[in-house]
């Protein structure tokens, strides 16, 4: 591996270092703020000064970030991992090992216990969207970039426009009328439980197609525009002068190089379908990382909202960094 | 050839290349010759009608948009006394989109405005001196563009609470970076340019040759980029009142809107469907602006 991609990553990671406590200043900037949310809304003001005092919460905020960071590498037991407080906070990894996240108040379990399985969820409907989005996306793209001005040009250019025009909530209530409401062929919520009276994979349709619609076109028209791109280069038209036949021209020479551009692009996709997912979810009550996010953001739930927002940078960094690499191996020009 | 596609504002903020020679050389009539492109004058069509029902909202025979018709909630669909029906509390429904109409024009365009001030005055300043300036500003950018934009609404919003002035906040937080890196390399390509070497030499001060010799000669990309994110920001208020981290009730916000509909979806689609064209067709409205004025200038 060449020594820009051993730089880069060392980047994204001081990028991450520095993130994340941009993270922890925002939700807990407040001291006093922690201790009233971590007891909840009956806490006296003595209990809430009492867990003040007890976290030592008046410290200054990088003090608390370290502290915050070191139970996070396993080196520091979690404070609230203790029965003395009375918290009834227990883990059963133990108060002290690398990846404790916490406690998340919320759902009254260790981080470690819900978010992995939302991830797992969230992952499933994002990988059969990025499976149908990418394909699709590519088909149309080259068809529409053979032939610049044609019909299914135009009507891609016009499909485009108008779906990055709708919030995925708007098309998410659109599908959800026509499908759920009129038709009634298809369920409206996908809490990806039996019993609802609706098989579980046609629980995924809905939010799959919302997330398929907002997405395609754009990736789409990203593939013509490096589509058309390559075509107008000397080396395709030289391959013509060659006469070779038009389906060698095109698989052959133009697709791979025409790949190159669009493949950041859609790699960068997966750091947007992550903000996609949140309303997704939300709209069809999925029982997802993108609305766990949302329901510990509402309630207030720290140690949740600040994993969860890690996790989500870590999968946004490696996506750059995957795309860096894939750029490097698709283009020659870049290994120098 | 027809533009490349652009959605996302950082689109450009991500590196879209756009030649200097095309800004340097941009006619100053960008604006007179808008009439000439069809697509950025029916999206202008579109922005001004929200536009003048928002303005003269005090002035047509509506309903307050906060008054509750108990006696219309049992039939809230569209009819003689709620032309557009009423919402699950017994709301008008138009008044509440033509007033709703008020908060959205004002509060996307003053947060772009200001995540404009803020970016472009980083990316001038980045651009304008490499070297330790630039890595700090470019570094601190990295830092916010590297979080998914919906993500850090949804944190930020939550932790300060959801008020009309924390959405500027956070549209500006998250905006201006990437603003910033637009306008950077815009500068950095401009400051090399005859006519700024010309200033050096006439002994202008810093403060003149980024203000008025390297800023205006942005303005092409720039406006394109300032409707998109318009456009995009409209969305993101919609997003967060859908999300319940909205503009507070009882004020009428379209994204709310949706929100406190959706659950009568199965009974009343229409209740919902209503806000969701009003903010479709705005959003719309900026984005063929921006479509068509990208197409003029590099029509130049």
């Amino acid at each position: 591996m060449p020594g820009f991609l051993f730089r880069r990553s060392l980047t994204l990671l001081l990028t991450l270092v520095a993130a994340s406590f941009l993270v922890f200043s925002i939700t807990e900037f407040s001291p006093s703020n922690v201790a009233r949310e971590t007891l909840g809304a009956y806490a006296l003001p003595e209990q809430v000064h009492l867990l003040y005092e007890k976290l030592q919460l008046g410290d200054p905020l990088l003090v608390r970030y370290v502290r915050w960071a070191g139970v996070l590498l396993g080196l520091r037991k979690d404070p609230l991992d203790n029965p003395a407080l009375g918290l009834a906070i227990h883990d059963p990894n133990g108060p002290r090992y690398l990846g404790n996240f916490g406690y998340s108040t919320l759902f009254r379990v260790p981080v470690n216990q819900i978010i992995w399985n939302r991830l797992g969820n969230t992952a499933m409907l994002a990988g059969i969207a990025f499976a149908i989005i990418v394909p699709l996306s590519m088909l149309l793209g080259i068809l529409a970039g053979m032939r610049p001005g044609s019909f299914l040009d135009r009507a891609l250019s016009v499909a485009s426009i108008t779906m990055t025009s709708m919030p995925e909530y708007a098309i998410g209530v659109i599908l959800a009328a026509i499908f759920a409401v009129w038709l009634k062929v298809l369920p409206g919520t996908s809490p990806l439980v039996g019993g609802t009276g609706w098989p579980l994979p046609s629980q995924f349709v809905l939010p799959v197609a919302v997330l398929v619609l907002y997405d395609s076109g754009y990736v789409a028209r990203m593939v013509r525009a490096s589509m058309i791109d390559v075509l107008n280069r000397p080396f395709v038209r030289t391959a013509i002068l060659k006469g070779l036949p038009r389906r060698r021209v095109i698989l052959r020479h133009a697709l791979r190089n025409a790949m190159i551009a669009p493949f950041t692009v859609i790699l960068l996709q997966i750091n947007w379908l992550i903000g996609g997912v949140v309303v997704t979810e939300t709209v069809f009550a999925y029982p997802g990382f993108g609305r766990m996010l949302l329901q510990a953001s509402l309630f207030g739930d720290i140690a949740l909202i600040e994993a969860a927002t890690l996790v989500a940078l870590v999968i946004a960094m490696a996506t750059q960094l995957l795309s860096d690499i894939g750029y490097w191996l698709l283009d020659p020009q870049a290994r120098t | 050839m027809r533009p490349t596609p652009l959605r996302a504002p950082s689109d450009l903020a991500a590196g879209a290349t756009i030649g200097v020679e095309e800004i340097a050389t941009a006619r100053p009539s960008l604006l007179k010759r808008l009439p000439s492109s069809g697509v950025a004058m029916t999206g202008l069509g579109i922005i001004l009608f929200w536009a003048i029902l928002a303005l003269i909202a005090p002035l047509l025979p509506l309903p307050s948009p906060t008054a509750q018709d108990y006696l219309a909630i049992a039939h809230p669909g569209p009819g003689l006394h709620h032309l557009l029906g009423v919402d699950p509390l017994g709301r008008d429904t138009l008044s509440r989109l033509v007033w709703g109409a008020r908060v959205v024009l004002v509060v996307a365009p003053l947060s772009v405005l200001v995540a404009y001030i803020v970016g472009a005055t980083m990316g001038l300043l980045a651009g304008f001196y490499p070297g330790f300036v630039d890595a700090v500003i470019s570094r601190t950018s990295d830092v916010i563009l590297a979080f998914p934009v919906v993500v850090l609404y949804v944190v930020l919003i939550a932790a300060v609470g959801a008020s009309a002035l924390n959405i500027v906040v956070a549209v500006v937080l998250a905006s201006a970076p990437a603003v910033s890196r637009i306008v950077r390399g815009l500068a950095m390509q401009l400051v090399r340019q005859d006519f700024v070497a010309a200033a050096h030499l006439r002994r202008e001060t810093a403060l003149f040759i980024m203000a008025i010799e390297i800023l205006p000669n942005c303005r092409g990309p720039l406006i394109t980029d300032f409707c998109l994110r318009l456009g995009y920001t409209v969305i993101t208020i919609g997003t967060l009142g859908f999300l319940g981290l909205g503009i507070p009730p009882p004020s009428p916000d379209w994204g709310g809107m949706v929100q406190e509909a959706t659950p009568m979806l199965t009974v009343f689609p229409e209740m919902a469907l209503f806000p969701v064209i009003a903010l479709v067709s705005l959003v719309l409205g900026f984005n063929l602006l921006a479509d068509g004025l990208n197409e003029l200038s590099r029509a130049d």
